[in-house]
């Protein structure tokens, strides 16, 4: 029976049921005596009026068992899980009213039936199937399912094997679509089987199926074993109960309420489905580097693992470690302190068995993990580093290789300092105190001992956890304060994992995790905050007092753990009262609202009473355990200075009824402190616990609805941290790393050949400018004034010497002409003959002076300030130039500018013919003739003539000044600049021909080694549109599924 | 009528300050001390005093309410005197002086301060509490954590104030029990590890910290209303295991008495008339100081006796 208040309407009804029944029966007894009445009594009897007053209240009797029936299918609608129990009252009733017809009583349980299954349907029909795509896959199964029905109607097997047959349907089509299955699906497949008319099934044919029902849905069963659902004991007890037999249809509705029920199994369902997804990932190699499959891998095991871890965080004192032990059946698993002085010095996890596995030959077993000597000194190392001295530093880089001299010598100087000083920064003597003992420890050559100790007896861990006895009084001499090698052990315990068989743990299935208390210390503080960045969720337990600041602080770091929608709030109300724990609730509430935990649940429970409540109903069942005990009798001695602990071990080990005796001292106490004086005192007054008490106890101590909610939150927080959070999210996050990646690799493959097409364009620009900065540099060469300039300089330089040399050359030619020629022979063969000879002779001699001049050109000033120096200094500048920029673009590297020096082009030999030109003499004939009159001596006046008349400078002027004759000069002089310029382009046009070569031969080898590249960065292109996008589109999918699984259920 | 003008007075006696985290028992404390229902006392749970009440001797009941700017106005009804310090809570920043009558207040004043650690605004009337105290009593609960109480003593260090740590014990411990006695030399180890030795006053050389059971004085003491009694005089009872319980017997396993009169000596000693300042010259006679305070008032008690 679910609850007391269905109870007495039940047991109402069925006394009201019994009562018309009742006077049916007498009624008809009444109306059978009226029959049956012999003469005399017809006689002496008004028996029309007694046969209309028994027909009257037979009349009245029967409207009152419709009633009554009614009213039992009224119940029946609003609480259809309650059936069983319903039916359960109306059975026995029918079972007390022997004597009535069996036709009568069937067709009453027929009716009730048919309206629950109507009422059912009506319900069911009611709710609407939101999602269209779903209603229509339901709608497709449900129709599968239902053709495979009839199928099996028409093959008119035995009921049993009919049954098996439906089973197997349902599960080959729902076990792949069971988020299809929706109330509508169900009660159409119900009604179904039921129209099909198949014959009951037997309880004893269900009891021998089990095993068989088991194989077909054996995840679902185990998951109800321990989660102990009613629905599947309903279903079997309500065949048996009612009348020995099931409607096949009532088994069918049994099966698929399980299902449906059976949330691990939708669960696994998820995961499965991812794990599924990852594992083909992998197996499809898509992964090129492989470097991702570590992390895939790890997903799928956490996954598989499907541990869910719950970490209990308050304040110190809070009540963690009794919240922890009250999970653990009332055993003394964590440490719980004595109300005032931190205790717990350890994360201590505790995780229920499943089955019978053993670990080292032990039932129950502890896994301690330590800390390796490496961490312990890095840890040390930390601590030290603030008293290290920058300069002479005594702490080696990496920390492990310090020596321990140097550790020691750090620890004293720290201990020094803080002795000296006033202690304004406590958090730093807490860690140099932990640093101090690890230190010890490390010394010690019994570590490794303990060390390899992994598997310990879950009796024999406690004392590694704890915090010594009087932690702070014996600090007071510092470095050398005194404590036992085991009492030490705690600094180097990173965190324990106890597993035990318990059922509340079974229940939650999941791992639960007491941490040190938060802010008593640094070292507590940081460890808390460590254990709380693993977990999956966070149950905060708030104080009995209002929320203060440091809750805030603690909220806040839960806050940066992204763990907010994962907290789950409890109070431990400790001594304080119910109406003081709720009024706390009230502000407590506000509190968190505004630090943005939203509207939030709230729990209140007393972990004291529902830890003493285990204790004293594993006291019943098998006893304490002897370290439990042990414990209680210190906790008594604690409060009795009378009590000896030793004695009261024995007495209680001995005496189970002692010992609940102490409980129940320490219990009453406590009660009167939370202001429960009724059930102090009714305990107080009671000889020992009975099982009223005990219930008693537990609901005082709130701690079934903590279960239940605590039950809730995990099926959907587990739901969420490890198929999103741990599960899809890592995924997807693990794929858009991976993403990104391929991006990248793409993004790197296109960039090498960007880069080799950057630089190539680059070097291209730089040669252009330098080539048109030096053709502009070297562009004063093209003047051809420059070659002007120097024939003037020429003739400026050799003008007089070659006229007066060609004078005296004209006289001693002109004479020679007569001496050797007749007069009269011809004037103008005379005139021709000397004119050519001097003409000649003029000829070669201003060659021989062109040449003098060209040959001494390098040492004529004017061509040197004019063309050679300009052109030197601006080659030296384009070689420096030209390095510069070699070193500044590789492709340029290997150019080198070609000879542009010009040493070798000062010899002119080809000049030689080059040179035309005349000298014009008309004057020989008429002067010629008047000298022969004049008589006078005719070299005489061959002499006048030439001095006075100057012929020859006339034509030598003549000749200077024509234009052709200087444009000659000009190109026989301007060669060696011409040839200058010549060098230059020339080694400027090999130079880019060289770049361009090599631009191309870059563009090759870039290409050559970008066709790799390019090869990568389609396959990442590829990788990435054809596998990673869908799966990231899959893995959304999957998390909108999930949440619309286990969010929609639970808002 | 002119109002008889006590300020020069009251400015001459020394103020003991109470202190703690919220809901550690300061108001019970106090209501002890003064032996009266005055302040307001929590279940536990909810910080209760809002403000500063400060509590100076006089013949008669009467409330005043000091607003920061220091203007001070009289009320004197029922009503508003029982609901105490508690009912101000819209108006925090200013002090409350409440006048009564109460053998204590003869020789000094009290401030019950809010519980620190609630949230800001508590603070900071703790914080002006500080600044005012000539001593300061801390009431702790537990261990004192590094959050919270060793700031906040700290800071009375800093400010050259002495102060002392009582230990309100859990409702069904006994002070002079083990488990008593290890929480005050963990505190006080706490005190000394944090440097705050120099300025702490030890009551008794017996106890480091000074222990009581504030909810067996609070029903030994006979200040609470009979229904009120007899609710927690039946846990009581049932924690001593004793069922004939003389208010004598509970007081004195309450340990209430002995830091009553220690804490009327040390002030009614040192402090009364004694500028604070003074104290630094006291600080700087011996090291021993404490220790000396403590043979005086042996002294003092065996001549009373």
């Amino acid at each position: 029976m679910k609850s007391s208040e269905m109870a007495l309407r039940n047991s109402d009804l069925a006394e009201r049921f019994n009562k018309a029944l009742e006077k049916l029966e007498q009624d008809k007894e009444m109306m059978e005596k009226i029959r049956d009445r012999n003469l005399w009594e017809m006689i002496f009897s008004n028996n029309t009026r007694d046969l209309a007053r028994a027909g009257i209240s037979q009349t009245e009797a029967i409207s009152e068992l419709n009633a009554v029936v009614q009213d039992m299918m009224k119940l029946l609608q609003q609480c259809g899980e309650n059936t069983a129990s319903v039916m359960e009252e109306l059975h026995d009733c029918m079972a007390r009213q022997s004597d009535v017809n069996s036709d009568f009583r069937r067709k009453i349980i027929s009716l009730a039936m048919e309206v629950l299954s109507l009422s059912v349907r009506v319900k069911n029909s009611e709710d609407k199937v939101a999602d269209q795509s779903a209603r229509e896959t339901s709608r497709a199964l449900t129709d599968r399912i239902c053709r495979e029905i009839d199928e099996l109607k028409r093959r008119n097997r035995p009921p049993q094997d009919t049954f098996i047959g439906i089973c197997r349907a349902l599960k080959q089509h729902i076990s792949r679509n069971r988020n299809y299955l929706n109330d509508f699906c169900k009660s159409r497949i119900c009604s179904t089987v039921a129209d099909a008319g198949f014959p009951p099934l037997t309880a004893e044919d269900i009891n021998s199926w089990q095993k068989e029902l088991a194989e077909l849905f054996c995840p679902i069963l185990s998951e109800i074993k321990t989660r102990a659902t009613g629905k599947w004991d309903n279903f079997l007890r309500s065949g048996v109960l009612i009348c020995g037999e099931v409607a096949m249809a009532d088994a069918v509705k049994g099966i698929l309420d399980a299902v449906a029920d059976s949330e691990g199994d939708k669960y696994a369902e998820f995961r499965d489905e991812l794990t599924e997804t990852i594992g083909d990932f992998i197996a499809s190699g898509k992964d090129v580097d492989g470097q991702y499959v570590p992390a895939l891998k790890r997903i799928r095991k956490k996954l598989f693992e499907n541990q869910f871890e719950i970490v209990l965080i308050s304040e110190f004192q809070g009540g963690k470690s009794t919240t922890l032990d009250m999970l653990c059946e009332g055993r003394e698993i964590s440490p719980r302190g004595s109300g005032n002085i931190k205790t717990s010095a350890a994360i201590i996890s505790v995780q229920n068995i499943y089955g019978d596995e053993t670990q080292d030959g032990l039932e129950e077993w502890a896994e301690i993990t330590w800390l390796d000597r490496n961490t312990i000194r890095k840890q040390i190392c930390e601590v030290l580093e603030s008293y290290d001295d920058p300069k002479r530093r005594l702490l080696s880089d990496d920390r492990v290789c310090t020596k321990d001299q140097n550790i020691e010598k750090l620890l004293k100087k720290a201990w020094a300092w803080n002795q000296k000083r006033p202690c304004s920064n406590t958090d730093r003597l807490d860690l140099l105190r932990v640093a101090t003992l690890q230190y010890r420890l490390l010394k010690e050559k019994k570590l490794d001992e303990y060390l390899n100790k992994k598997i310990v007896p879950v009796d024999e861990f406690q004392s590694f956890v704890k915090f010594p006895d009087e932690w702070g009084p014996r600090w007071t001499n510092g470095f050398d304060a005194k404590f036992k090698f085991e009492e030490i052990l705690f600094s180097i315990v990173d965190r324990v994992l106890v597993r035990i068989h318990s059922a509340a743990l079974a229940r939650l299935g999941c791992r639960i995790t007491d941490c040190p208390g938060l802010f008593v210390c640094r070292w507590d503080t940081e460890k808390s905050i460590g254990a709380m960045e693993d977990a999956d969720a966070v149950w905060y337990l708030l104080g009995a007092k209002e929320l203060g600041k440091k809750d805030q602080e603690a909220l806040s770091i839960i806050a940066d753990n992204d763990l907010v929608d994962k907290c789950f709030f409890t109070v431990n109300r400790k001594d304080v009262p119910a109406q003081g724990a709720i009024q706390t609730l009230e502000a407590d509430r506000a509190s968190l609202q505004s630090w943005g935990f939203g509207n939030v649940q709230i729990r209140i429970y007393d972990a004291f009473k529902a830890f003493r409540a285990a204790q004293i109903e594993s006291s019943f069942k098998g006893g304490l355990f002897e370290r439990d005990v042990q414990c209680l009798a210190t906790e008594i001695a604690i409060l009795d200075a009378n009590a000896d602990p030793k004695r009261l071990t024995v007495e209680f080990a001995q005496n189970m009824k002692k010992c609940r005796k102490a409980i129940k001292d320490l219990v009453v106490a406590q009660a009167y402190a939370s202001k429960e004086p009724s059930l102090a005192s009714k305990l107080q007054s009671a000889d020992d616990f009975s099982n009223e008490l005990i219930a008693q106890l537990k609901s005082s101590s709130g701690i079934d609805d903590l279960l239940n909610a605590m039950e809730d939150f995990i099926v959907t927080k587990r739901a969420k941290s490890i198929l999103v959070d741990a599960g899809s999210k890592k995924f997807l996050q693990t794929l858009t790393k991976y993403q990104n990646s391929l991006l990248d690799d793409e993004r790197a493959a296109k960039k090498n050949y960007d880069r080799a097409e950057e630089e190539a364009k680059d070097a291209q620009n730089r040669f252009d400018q330098f080539q048109k900065e030096w053709k502009d540099t070297f562009h004063f060469l093209h003047a051809k004034s420059l070659d002007a300039g120097l024939v003037q300089d020429f003739f400026d330089m050799y003008g007089n010497g070659i006229r007066d040399t060609m004078q005296n050359r004209a006289i001693d030619i002109c004479s020679k002409v007569w001496d050797e020629t007749s007069f009269w022979d011809s004037s103008s063969f005379a005139d021709w003959e000397t004119e050519k000879k001097i003409k000649s002779e003029f000829l070669t001699l201003i060659k021989a002076k062109l040449k003098d001049y060209r040959k001494d050109l390098k040492n004529n000033p004017k061509f040197k300030s004019e063309i050679l120096d300009p052109y030197e200094s601006g080659v030296a500048r384009m070689k420096q130039h030209w390095e510069q920029l070699q070193s500044e673009n590789s492709i340029l590297g290997d150019i080198s500018i070609d000879d542009v020096d010009f040493e070798d082009e000062f010899h002119f030999d080809s000049f030689n013919d080059s040179l035309t030109g005349k000298i014009d003499t008309p004057w020989f004939s008429t002067n010629w003739l008047k000298a022969i009159f004049t008589l006078k001596d005719v070299k005489t006046r061959i002499r006048e003539f030439f001095t006075k008349k100057d012929p020859i400078g006339a034509a030598y002027d003549k000749f200077c000044n024509d234009q052709k004759t200087r444009e000659q000069f000009a190109a026989c002089l301007g060669s060696v600049r011409l040839h200058c310029i010549k060098t230059l382009e020339k080694s400027l046009s090999d130079m880019s021909k060289s770049v361009k070569e090599n631009i191309e031969l870059l563009g090759q080898r870039a290409k050559k080694s970008n066709a790799g590249l390019t090869e990568i960065a389609a396959a990442s292109n590829e990788t990435r549109k054809t596998v990673i996008e869908p799966l990231i589109e899959k893995l959304e999918d999957f998390q909108r599924r999930v949440e619309r699984q286990y969010y929609e259920r639970t808002e | 009528m002119k109002e008889p003008n006590k300020t020069s007075q009251r400015h001459t006696k020394p103020l003991l300050v109470i202190a703690g985290q919220f809901q550690n028992g300061k108001s019970t404390f106090l209501n002890c001390l003064l032996g009266g229902n005055y302040a307001i006392e929590g279940e536990g749970t909810l910080a209760t005093t809002k403000c500063n009440a400060k509590y100076v001797y006089g013949d008669f009941s009467e409330i005043r309410t000091i607003q920061s700017d220091k203007s001070a106005s009289r009320r004197q009804d029922a009503a508003f005197f029982s609901r105490g310090a508690s009912c101000c809570d819209a108006q925090c920043g200013m002090t409350l002086q409440i006048s009564a009558y109460s053998p204590v207040l003869q020789t000094m004043d009290l401030l019950d301060s809010p519980g620190f650690a609630a949230n800001a605004k508590d603070d900071t009337a703790a914080d002006e509490a500080l600044r005012m105290a000539d001593f300061v009593v801390l009431v702790a609960r537990k261990t004192l954590d590094n959050k919270s109480d060793i700031n906040f003593l700290q800071n009375i260090t800093e400010k050259g104030k002495h102060f002392t740590v009582i230990f309100n014990c859990y409702h069904s411990d006994r002070p002079d029990s083990a488990k008593s006695r290890k929480t005050c030399s963990e505190i006080f180890a706490q005190l000394k590890n944090a440097k705050l030795d120099s300025n702490y006053i030890q009551l008794a050389e017996d106890f480091p910290v000074y222990p009581v059971n504030l909810l067996w004085a609070q029903c030994a003491l006979g200040y609470l209303t009979e229904d009120e009694v007899t609710g927690k005089l039946e846990a009581v009872k049932h924690y001593l295991k004793k069922e004939n319980l003389t208010p004598a017997v509970l007081l004195d396993a309450s340990n209430f008495l002995p830091v009553r009169d220690r804490l009327q000596n040390i002030v009614g000693t040192f402090f009364n008339y004694t500028p604070h300042t003074a104290l630094n010259l006291l600080q700087n006679v011996a090291d021993s100081w404490s220790g000396e305070l403590i043979d005086i008032f042996k002294n003092k008690e065996t001549s009373n006796v």
